[in-house]
C-alpha cells in the first residue's frame, strides 16, 4: 500500500478520534499520529448535526428533570421507544449518547449538582465541540461546496433549552451555497460516478449506496437540483471524497465507513478505510 | 453589639459615609465597589503572605502573622469566617488572642490561622457585596467566589510542589478537582459563564484522566488555566475560554468522558449493544 503522508478526514473518522471507545481512539490517533490532518466545512456540518443533536437532546432531557438519575432513564426510555418504532440512530450519535450519559452517571459522586453537568454540557454545545473538531487539523478547512448549513450557533431559548441543529437541506427552501458550482466544477467526477458499474459489487450496504449516487449523479446531469436530501445524504460521501482533491498537498480520505471504497475507486481516490470491520459492527443506517 | 460587629459596621458605616447622599444607584454603588476594590488588594497581600507561608519561609512568619489576625479582627472580620465548621470558634479567638498578645501559636497553626483570616475577609466582601452593592461593571455580584479561588491556588501550588511523586500527586488532583467544583459552584449566572467554564474544563480534564498520566505539558496548561481565572476573574472572555480548552487538548488531555478513566469508571453501553 501507498505510504501516505496526508489524510482527509471524513465525519466517521472526526467523531470516532475523540467520542469512541478509548482503545479504539487510541488505535485511530495512533494511525493518524504524524500524518498531517486535513478536513472541510462540509463535513464540519455533518459533525456539527450528528454530535450536537445528540448533545441537545440530553441537555434539554436534563433541564427538564429532576436531577440527572431521571434524565438517564427518561434517555434509555427515549431510546427503547424509537428502536419500538423501528428507528434506528446512527452510530455516531450513539457514541455521544453513551458518552454524555456517563456523564450523567458520575452525579453524585463527581458532579455534585445537576447544574454541574448542564455547564459541561453548554461548554460542549457553546463551542467545545469546535475544538474537538479543529484539534491537530493544520490549515483553514477546505470550502469547496460552500455549505450554508456548516456556519451557525445552536441556539438557546429564554426556558433554557437548545433548539435541535438542522442540518438536512431542504429542496423547498433550498439554501443560497456552492453545491451547483461544485458540480458544474467536477463535470468529469460526475461523469464517472453516473457511469460507475455497480455490478461488481457483492449485494450490500455498499452497493445500494452507489447505485444511489450512481442515480443522483445522473440526475444532476440531467439538469436536476443537487441540493437537498440529494446533498446532504445521498451525494454526501462522493462530495467529500471530491473536496479530498482540494488539499494543499495529496491526501488520502481517512474514514470508518466502507461505503466509501467504492467512491474512491470509481473516483481514482485515494481512501482508507480504518479497521476491515467497525469494532462494533456495523454502521446502522438512521 | 460585640467588639467584631463593632469594627464591621464601623467599615460598612465609612462605606455608605462614602457615598453621597441618595445616590445610591449606579454612583454609590461604584464608590461602594472601589472601596472594596482596595480592600480586595488588601486582601491579596493576605494571600501572597499565606503562599510565603506555605511555601515554608518561615522567617518573621510571626510578625505576619501578628499583623494578619490583628488586623483581621480589628475589622471584625473572624465573625464571617466559615472554614467549613472545621475550626471552632474558640480556636479562632485563641489565635487572634495569641497574636494580640506575641504568644507563639502552635506549630503548623500559622497557616491554618492564615487561612481563616483570607476566608474571613473573602466572606465578609461577599456579606458587604451580597447586601449592599449590586455587581456594576460586569463584575461578580460576590467576591465570596475569591475565597474558594485562594483554595484553588492553594491546592495547585501542592500539585506542582508534588507533582513528581505520583501518590501525592493523586492526593493533590483530588484536592484541587475537589476546590475547582466549589469555585465553579460560587460563580453564578449566564453573565460569567466563561469564567465559569474554564473551571468546568480544568475540572473535566483532572475527572476524565488518570493522575498518573498528566504531563509537564499538561501541568503547564493547567497553569495557563489557573493563572487566568486569577488574573481576569470575571472578565473572562470567550476567546480566553476556548484558548485555554485548546491548549489542554493540546497537551494530551481528553476533555470528553470517553477517556479511560471515564469509561473504567462509569462504564459503557456500547454503541452495538443498543443497535435494535
Amino acid at each position: 500500500m501507498k505510504q501516505v503522508d496526508a489524510y482527509f478526514l471524513d465525519t466517521s473518522s472526526q467523531v470516532s478520534r475523540d467520542w469512541d471507545l478509548p482503545e479504539f481512539q487510541e488505535a485511530i490517533v495512533a494511525d493518524l499520529s504524524g500524518k498531517r490532518l486535513y478536513c472541510s466545512r462540509y463535513v464540519r456540518m455533518q459533525y456539527k448535526a450528528t454530535l450536537l443533536n445528540a448533545l441537545i437532546v440530553l441537555h434539554n432531557l436534563l433541564v427538564d428533570s429532576e436531577d440527572p438519575v431521571d434524565a438517564l432513564q427518561r434517555s434509555d426510555r427515549r431510546m427503547e421507544l424509537r428502536r419500538a418504532k423501528g428507528r434506528g440512530t446512527p452510530r455516531e450519535g450513539k457514541l455521544v449518547r453513551d458518552a454524555g450519559c456517563r456523564l450523567l452517571r458520575m452525579y453524585p459522586s463527581r458532579y455534585r449538582t445537576k447544574e454541574e453537568i448542564l455547564d459541561s454540557l453548554q461548554e460542549l454545545i457553546e463551542g467545545g465541540w469546535e475544538d474537538l473538531f479543529e484539534h491537530d487539523l493544520g490549515t483553514p478547512l477546505c470550502d469547496e461546496t460552500g455549505c450554508a448549513r456548516a456556519a451557525g450557533a445552536p441556539v438557546r431559548d429564554d426556558l433554557g433549552y437548545y433548539e435541535p441543529v438542522n442540518a438536512a437541506c431542504n429542496l423547498r427552501q433550498p439554501q443560497d451555497c456552492g453545491i451547483r458550482d461544485f458540480w458544474n466544477r467536477h463535470g468529469l467526477d460526475l461523469v464517472a460516478l453516473a457511469e460507475s458499474d455497480v455490478s461488481d459489487l457483492p449485494p450490500s450496504k455498499a452497493r445500494k449506496q452507489m447505485s444511489s449516487i450512481a442515480e443522483g449523479a445522473a440526475r444532476i446531469q440531467e439538469g436536476e437540483s443537487p441540493q437537498g436530501k440529494r446533498c446532504s445524504v445521498d451525494m454526501s460521501d462522493a462530495v467529500i471524497a471530491i473536496e479530498s482533491r482540494h488539499t494543499p498537498e495529496p491526501a488520502a480520505v481517512h474514514t470508518l465507513d466502507g461505503d466509501f471504497a467504492p467512491i474512491g475507486k470509481a473516483l481514482n481516490i485515494d481512501v482508507r478505510v480504518f479497521g476491515s470491520t467497525p469494532p462494533h459492527g456495523s454502521p446502522e443506517v438512521a | 453589639m460585640t467588639r467584631s460587629d463593632q469594627g464591621k459596621a464601623g467599615f460598612a458605616h465609612a462605606c455608605v459615609e462614602s457615598v453621597p447622599a441618595g445616590a445610591y444607584g449606579i454612583q454609590g454603588s461604584k464608590r461602594l465597589w472601589d472601596l472594596s476594590l482596595r480592600m480586595s488588594h488588601r486582601l491579596e497581600q493576605l494571600e501572597a503572605r499565606v503562599a510565603d507561608i506555605r511555601r515554608g519561609d518561615r522567617t518573621g512568619n510571626w510578625e505576619i502573622m501578628g499583623e494578619i489576625l490583628g488586623s483581621t479582627n480589628q475589622l471584625g472580620l473572624f465573625d464571617s469566617a466559615r472554614p467549613g465548621g472545621a475550626l471552632p470558634e474558640a480556636l479562632i479567638r485563641y489565635l487572634a488572642s495569641a497574636a494580640a498578645a506575641g504568644a507563639l501559636p502552635p506549630r503548623g497553626m500559622y497557616s491554618v490561622a492564615a487561612h481563616i483570616a483570607v476566608s474571613a475577609c473573602a466572606g465578609w466582601f461577599g456579606q458587604i457585596h451580597g447586601q449592599r452593592a449590586p455587581a456594576p461593571y460586569g463584575s461578580l455580584s460576590a467576591l465570596a467566589w475569591r475565597g474558594t479561588l485562594t483554595s484553588v491556588l492553594d491546592d495547585f501550588s501542592r500539585l506542582q510542589s508534588a507533582f513528581r511523586d505520583v501518590d501525592k500527586r493523586l492526593i493533590a488532583c483530588a484536592h484541587l478537582e475537589r476546590s475547582l467544583g466549589k469555585l465553579e459552584r460560587s460563580v453564578p449566572g449566564e453573565r460569567f459563564k466563561y469564567l465559569r467554564w474554564v473551571v468546568c474544563s480544568l475540572r473535566a480534564a483532572l475527572n476524565f484522566n488518570y493522575s498518573e498520566e498528566l504531563s509537564d505539558a499538561s501541568l503547564r496548561a493547567f497553569k495557563q488555566a489557573i493563572d487566568m481565572i486569577r488574573e481576569k476573574g470575571a472578565g473572562l472572555s470567550r476567546e480566553g475560554w476556548r484558548g485555554i480548552r485548546r491548549q489542554l487538548l493540546r497537551s494530551g488531555l481528553s476533555l470528553v468522558p470517553t477517556s479511560k478513566r471515564a469509561v473504567a469508571e462509569y462504564g459503557h453501553q456500547g454503541a452495538a449493544d443498543e443497535t435494535g
